[in-house]
């Protein structure tokens, strides 16, 4: 009798919660003020536990990426002590600071989107989950930035502005599942096609529109700029890692791997237009 | 009391989440400690502290998120209570027995949130799922002692397993 009685009160309770989080839903779903002010007040009051817990954290993560991402570092190092060897003599500046200088240096000789103002800004927060790949950048609409602008490295095109506040953006990777198709072009053979996300982690994949015998491994694949295109042209995307003939023979798809490393973004450059890049 | 220690409790739950599970991805999946936080609270105490505790920390993590407000506490009330529920009625209580329903909740919650997610128009890719599903399952079954013996603690000897306290929801 006592067992049927908390099972009764618990089902009440499993109700309730479940239309609590309906609840919370719809007004989402609404986009509905104040669901996005209480988001950003949870972010804000968050973000020193999140401070804490990075310092703590710190040494052991270095720890793990020294011991599973040791042929990186190598690499890395590898850079560094040709950097170092150039110098002759200058002081060995921190390695962390070192990456971040060149990498900001990168950004500012941009070979594309001559002409488009830019705002340069760091990734402060990588995606949290499965499935969002989403990251946020410290620069919002206090500096320009709106919806739908071109977000990049010097390596190439990351993706776009999806959400803004004043002092912060979130931006969507190209990759992205939720990231809508994009016109790209072999830079060598001219064939324009719609990249996508691919089923492979960080990879695009183009299905049709190129020519049977248009594209090999290795050719570089830049933002087409065509109409409706959400990018300006020449942006480099990435370059073709394989390519296979479509169902009916006449054409390929392809998969392409994006130069810019989404995975481990540090700074990034907003060009500052919407419907007037190219 | 039990409420400020289960405060406690979510919130470095949400650090250690964001600081140290988050940015660690393998294979495309990032571990999710807060299912595991409704799955444990559900062992440790009954199928209705499982589905608060589930909507509490799924709360809290949709408001880190980008993705729709509501939908991790709407899986973690369903996972908090079908634990709950399932423990209570067939599952006994020997220690590999829970980890295995550590990993088969963890993969149901996980493939609750997909289908969730698709219904509230995120686009998820289903060539991703079996990876993300095993990531999650796995991480959640490495992180469950210390996860249940943090809860085992917030919620304190009364309102534990086999000696459950009133419910919050009585007069």
């Amino acid at each position: 009798m006592a067992r049927s009685r908390r099972f009764g009160r618990s089902r009440f309770t499993l109700v309730l919660l479940v239309l609590a989080s309906l609840t919370v839903l719809t007004l989402d779903y609404r986009d509905s003020g104040p669901v996005q002010g209480l988001r950003s007040v949870v972010g804000t009051v968050f973000s020193p536990f999140e401070g804490i817990g990075n310092a703590i954290a710190s040494p052991f993560k270095n720890g793990w990426r020294g011991i599973f991402e040791y042929d990186d570092l190598e690499d890395e190092n590898r850079e560094l002590q040709r950097r170092i060897d150039e110098l002759e003599g200058d002081v060995v500046r921190d390695e962390a600071r070192e990456q971040e200088l060149a990498e900001v240096e990168r950004l500012t000789n941009l070979d594309f989107g001559d002409g488009i103002e830019r705002v340069y800004a760091q990734v402060t927060k990588g995606p949290l989950s499965s499935f969002d790949s989403t990251f946020e950048i410290n620069r919002g609409s206090g500096d320009g930035i709106e919806e739908g602008m071109v977000v990049a490295t010097d390596a190439g095109l990351v993706g776009q502005i999806e959400d803004v506040e004043g002092g912060s953006a979130r931006v969507r990777v190209i990759t992205d599942p939720d990231h809508g198709g994009f016109g790209i072009k072999l830079l060598e053979a001219r064939d324009v096609g719609i990249a996508h996300a691919a089923s492979e982690d960080g990879m695009l994949r183009v299905d049709d529109g190129i020519g049977r015998d248009a594209a090999k491994r290795g050719d570089a694949v830049v933002t087409s700029g065509l109409d409706r295109s959400a990018y300006p042209p020449n942006i480099p995307v990435g370059e073709v890692v394989s390519q296979e003939p479509t169902d009916d023979l006449t054409e390929q798809s392809l998969l392409i791997e994006p130069y810019a490393d989404l995975d481990g973004l540090s700074y990034v450059v907003v060009l500052l237009c919407t419907d007037d890049c190219s | 009391m039990v409420a400020a220690r289960l405060a406690l409790v979510l919130l470095v739950t949400m650090v250690v989440q964001v600081v140290v599970i988050s940015p660690l991805a393998i294979a495309g999946g990032r571990g999710n400690l807060v299912l595991l936080v409704a799955i444990a609270a559900a062992l440790e105490t009954d199928a209705e502290r499982g589905a608060i505790a589930g909507f509490a920390a799924g709360l809290f993590f949709d408001m880190l998120l980008d993705t729709p407000m509501g939908l991790s506490a709407l899986t973690g009330v369903l996972v908090g209570w079908v634990v709950g529920t399932a423990k209570d009625s067939v599952l006994r209580d020997a220690g590999i027995i829970q980890l295995g329903l550590v990993a088969v909740a963890s993969a149901f919650g996980t493939l609750l949130y997909a289908g969730l997610a698709v219904l509230f128009g995120v686009t998820v890719d289903p060539a991703r799922l079996p990876a993300i599903v095993a990531v999650i399952s796995v991480v959640n079954v490495l992180f469950s002692k210390p996860v249940r013996w943090a809860l085992r603690w917030a919620y304190g000897p009364e309102t534990r397993a086999g000696d459950r306290g009133p419910s919050v929801f009585r007069s």
